[in-house]
C-alpha cells in the first residue's frame, strides 16, 4: 500500500511540476512576449527580450491579487462576517429545479444573442470553407491531390455533421452552434458529476460562457466544437457508462485528430478516478482497442497524417509561448491561471484527488498543442485549439469552489 | 431514465440520424437537367441525348448520376471513347483514380493517344502519387501540343507534389510568359496551385519575424515562421533580388550566402477581421510570398512590423 502511495505521490509531484512549468512559460510570455522567441527563435534580431508586454503588468498584478485573496480566505484571515458569507455561499446546496432555472437563465440570452451569427456567410468568415467544399466533393473515401481537403476528409464525423447541417438545414453553422450549446451543458454535467455539487457545475458553465475564445468560435462551422464535446463527454462517460467512453473518444478523434494526443490525459483521468481497479483496466484496454481501430481505419483509407509529420523541438517551446498570445482576450483565464494551479495543487495535497487529473487536463491540453506544432507544420494553430483548455479550466474553477463536505468522494480506492 | 443515458442517447441518436440523411442527399437539379431528363425519358435509346445529360450532370457536380448514365450508354455501346473519357473524369472527380485508370484501359487503341485521354490518365497517376507515370503522360501531352494549358498546369502541380522548384519555374514561365499579370500568379488566390514552400528551394531560404503591437505601441506578440510560400517564377526571383534594404554576405560550409533583411510596417495587418495568420511582402502589386501557422486574435489599432530575412546562395 505504501508503495502504491509513493508511486501516486511521485505522479502527483510530476503533474504539479509539469503544470507549474507550462503555466510559468505562459506567464513569462505575457510579461515579456519577446523573451523566449528571441532567445530560441531562428531569426536574428535586435529586439529587446525584456520589453514588457501590453498587458503584462495587469495580468501579473491580477494573478497576485487573486492568489493573495485566495490565501487569505484559505487561512481564514478575512473578517469573520465576510468569511462566513463566502463559505455559506459556496456550501449552498442547489435543488434540481432551481439549477435547471439558473441554467435556462444563463443559456437563453446566450442563444438569443448568438443566433444572428448563424446567418453570417461562413465563406467570408473562414477561408477554410473553400477547403471544406472541396473535401465535401470527395467525401468520404475519394482521393485528391489537395492535401488540405484530404486531411478534412479523414475527419469523418466532422464531415458528416457539417454536410448534414448544410444539406438538411441549409445552414452549415446550425449543428456546430447546437454542438457548442451541448458543450456548455456537458461541461456543467461533467463538473457536477466529479464534484457532486451543482453550484460547482454552474460556476464552470459561467466561466466557459464568458470566455472570449469560446464565444468567438461557438457558431463557426469550420472551427466547430464537436471534437471538444465528444472528448469531454468521453471523460464524463468514464463515470457513467465506461464502455461507451472510448466510442465517444473515437468520435472526437474522427472529428479532429488532434484529440488523439489527449490519450495520456484520459489515462491519468481514469487512473485517478474512484472506479474499481478491474474497471480501470477494462477502460484502458477498451481505449487501446479504440486507438488500434482508429489507426487501422486511417491506414486503410491511406490517411494523409503519415505524410505531414516531422519533429522540430524549438517549435515546441515557441508553441507554448504562442498560447499566451492566442488567448490574449481571455482575460479572466490569464488573470487567474496561476492562482488556479496553486489552488488545485493545495486541494490535491489535502486529499482531493480529482484535482490532480483536472490540473493535468488543463496544462496537458496546452502542452498537446505544442507537441502537435513540434510534429507538423501542416496545421495552422488557431485559438480554438484552446477550447478544451478553457473547458478544463472552467471545471477546475468549479472544483476550487466546491465546498461540499463530502468532497473526498472521488479519492482513489 | 438517468440523465447520462438520456444524454448518451440524444447525442448518438443525432449522430446516427445525420449519418443516414447526409450520405444520399443530392443537390436540387437545375432546369436544364430537368429538361434533358424529360427528353431522355422519351428517347431512352438516343445515345447523344444520354451523353448530353451525363455531361450536364458532371458539369453540375453530380458525378454519381453521370457515372450511372455513362454505364447505361456503355451497356448499349461499349466502345464509345467520349463516354469512357467522361466516366474516367468523373471517377477522378470522386477521388477514385484506380477505377478511372481501369476504364481508360478500355479506350479503343486509335483514341488512346488523344490529349484529353493522356491528361486524364496523368491526373489519375498524380492522385495516386505515382509521379513518374504522371510525368510520362503529361510529357506525351506536351509533345503533342507544347502550348497545352492543361498540360503545363498539370506539370506545375506535379512539380508542387515533387517540391521541384526548377521544374515549377520552367513550366510557370512557359504558362505565364516572362511578364505575367499580378492576378495570374497571386499565391493567395484559390487553392494556391502554383505556390511552393520557399525553404524547399536549393537557392533561397527565408524566415519571417513579426511583431504585433497595439495602438499604444505596446508589444502584444512576436511570432516567427519558416513556412513561407512563393510562386517559383523568374519574375519572383527578380523582385527578391531587387528589393534589398539591407544586404550582408556570409560564408559557411554550405557555401557563400547573401542575406537580405526587409522590414515592412503594416498599418492594416488583418487578412481576416478576426485573426492575423499570414503576412505578405508585396512589390509593384506582386505578392512575393506569405507565411502562416501563427493565427493571433487582433483588435482595432493593432499593427505589425514584419522583418523578412531572405538568404540566397551565391557561391
Amino acid at each position: 500500500m505504501s508503495q502504491l502511495n509513493r508511486t501516486k505521490n511521485i505522479f502527483n509531484y510530476f503533474i504539479f511540476i509539469f503544470s507549474l512549468f507550462v503555466v510559468g512559460i505562459i506567464l513569462l510570455s505575457i510579461i515579456f512576449p519577446a523573451l523566449i522567441i528571441s532567445t530560441l527563435g531562428i531569426h536574428a534580431n535586435t529586439l529587446d527580450p525584456f520589453e514588457i508586454g501590453y498587458n503584462g503588468s495587469l495580468i501579473l498584478l491580477s494573478n497576485f491579487i487573486i492568489l493573495t485573496l485566495g490565501i487569505i480566505y484559505y487561512k481564514n484571515k478575512f473578517p469573520k462576517q465576510i468569511q462566513n458569507i463566502i463559505s455559506k455561499f459556496f456550501q449552498k446546496k442547489l435543488s434540481k429545479k432551481f439549477t435547471v432555472v439558473i441554467i435556462l437563465i444563463i443559456l437563453l440570452p446566450y442563444v438569443v444573442f448568438t443566433t444572428p451569427e448563424l446567418f453570417l456567410d461562413e465563406s467570408l468568415q473562414a477561408p477554410d470553407y473553400g477547403i471544406f467544399l472541396a473535401a465535401k466533393e470527395k467525401f468520404p473515401f475519394g482521393k485528391t491531390t489537395f492535401t488540405e481537403a484530404a486531411e478534412q476528409n479523414d475527419r469523418y464525423v466532422r464531415m458528416i455533421l457539417l454536410i448534414g447541417s448544410l444539406e438538411i438545414f441549409q445552414n452549415v453553422k446550425l449543428l456546430p452552434f447546437l454542438g457548442s450549446i451541448a458543450l456548455l451543458l456537458v461541461t456543467y454535467i461533467f463538473t457536477n458529476e466529479i464534484t457532486k455539487n451543482r453550484l460547482a457545475g454552474i460556476i464552470s458553465l459561467l466561466f466557459l460562457i464568458q470566455s472570449y475564445t469560446f464565444l468567438r468560435y461557438d457558431s463557426f462551422a469550420m472551427y466547430e466544437n464537436f471534437w471538444v464535446l465528444f472528448y469531454v463527454l468521453s471523460l464524463y462517460l468514464i463515470y457513467k457508462k465506461f464502455l461507451t467512453s472510448p466510442i465517444s473518444y473515437a468520435l472526437s478523434i474522427f472529428t479532429k485528430a488532434f484529440t488523439a494526443i489527449f490519450l495520456p490525459l484520459s489515462i491519468i483521468f481514469v487512473l485517478y478516478s474512484n472506479l474499481k481497479t478491474k474497471t480501470k483496466i477494462s477502460i484502458l484496454i477498451s481505449y487501446g482497442i479504440m486507438l488500434g481501430l482508429v489507426i487501422t481505419i486511417w491506414s486503410l483509407d491511406a490517411s494523409v497524417y503519415d505524410n505531414i509529420l516531422r519533429i522540430d523541438i524549438t517549435k515546441f517551446f515557441t508553441a507554448i509561448v504562442k498560447t499566451s498570445y492566442q488567448i490574449r482576450f481571455d482575460t479572466l483565464l490569464l488573470a487567474s491561471i496561476f492562482p488556479l494551479v496553486i489552488g488545485l495543487i493545495i486541494r490535491a495535497k489535502h486529499g482531493y484527488n480529482i484535482a490532480v487529473p483536472i490540473l493535468f487536463l488543463i496544462t496537458g491540453s496546452i502542452f498537446a498543442g505544442a507537441v502537435i506544432e513540434m510534429l507538423s507544420d501542416h496545421f495552422v494553430i488557431l485559438p480554438y485549439r484552446f477550447i478544451p483548455t478553457i473547458v478544463f479550466f472552467a471545471v477546475g474553477i468549479g472544483i476550487l469552489f466546491n465546498h461540499k463536505v463530502d468532497g473526498k468522494i472521488h479519492e482513489t480506492q | 431514465m438517468k440523465h447520462s443515458n438520456f444524454l448518451f442517447s440524444v447525442i448518438f441518436g443525432f449522430f446516427t440520424i445525420f449519418t443516414i440523411f447526409t450520405f444520399p442527399n443530392i443537390d436540387a437539379q437545375d432546369e436544364k437537367i430537368l429538361e434533358l431528363e424529360d427528353i431522355a425519358k422519351n428517347n431512352p435509346k438516343n445515345l447523344d441525348i444520354l451523353l448530353k445529360l451525363a455531361v450536364t450532370y458532371y458539369e453540375s457536380g453530380m458525378c454519381e448520376k453521370a457515372i450511372s448514365l455513362y454505364d447505361e450508354i456503355l451497356d448499349i455501346r461499349s466502345n464509345y471513347p467520349e463516354v469512357i473519357f467522361g466516366k474516367a473524369i468523373c471517377l477522378n472527380q470522386l477521388g477514385l483514380p484506380e477505377q478511372s485508370l481501369l476504364i481508360l484501359d478500355t479506350v479503343p487503341s486509335q483514341n488512346k493517344n488523344e490529349i484529353h485521354i493522356l491528361l486524364t490518365k496523368g491526373n489519375s497517376y498524380l492522385m495516386l502519387r505515382e509521379s513518374d507515370k504522371a510525368e510520362e503522360y503529361f510529357k506525351k501531352v506536351l509533345e503533342k501540343n507544347p502550348d497545352s494549358e492543361s498540360g503545363l498546369i498539370s506539370m506545375i502541380i506535379l512539380a508542387k507534389q515533387l517540391r521541384d522548384h526548377n521544374m515549377a519555374e520552367t513550366f510557370l514561365a512557359k504558362l505565364f510568359g516572362e511578364t505575367p499579370a499580378p492576378s495570374q500568379i497571386n499565391p493567395q488566390s484559390g487553392v494556391m496551385p502554383f505556390a511552393l514552400s520557399f525553404n524547399d528551394s536549393e537557392i533561397y531560404s527565408a524566415s519571417l519575424q513579426m511583431q504585433i503591437r497595439n495602438s499604444a505601441d505596446k508589444l502584444v506578440a512576436i511570432v516567427e515562421s519558416e513556412k513561407i510560400l512563393h510562386v517559383p517564377h523568374p519574375l519572383m526571383y527578380e523582385i527578391l533580388d531587387n528589393n534589398a534594404i539591407f544586404v550582408e554576405t556570409i560564408q559557411n560550409d554550405a557555401g557563400i550566402f547573401e542575406i537580405k533583411k526587409i522590414i515592412v510596417k503594416d498599418s492594416e495587418p488583418a487578412i481576416s477581421s478576426y485573426f492575423l495568420d499570414r503576412a505578405t511582402l508585396s512589390f509593384d502589386e506582386y505578392l512575393v510570398f506569405f507565411a502562416y501557422n501563427m493565427a493571433i486574435p487582433i483588435e482595432e489599432g493593432d499593427y505589425t512590423i514584419a522583418e523578412w530575412t531572405i538568404k540566397k546562395k551565391i557561391g
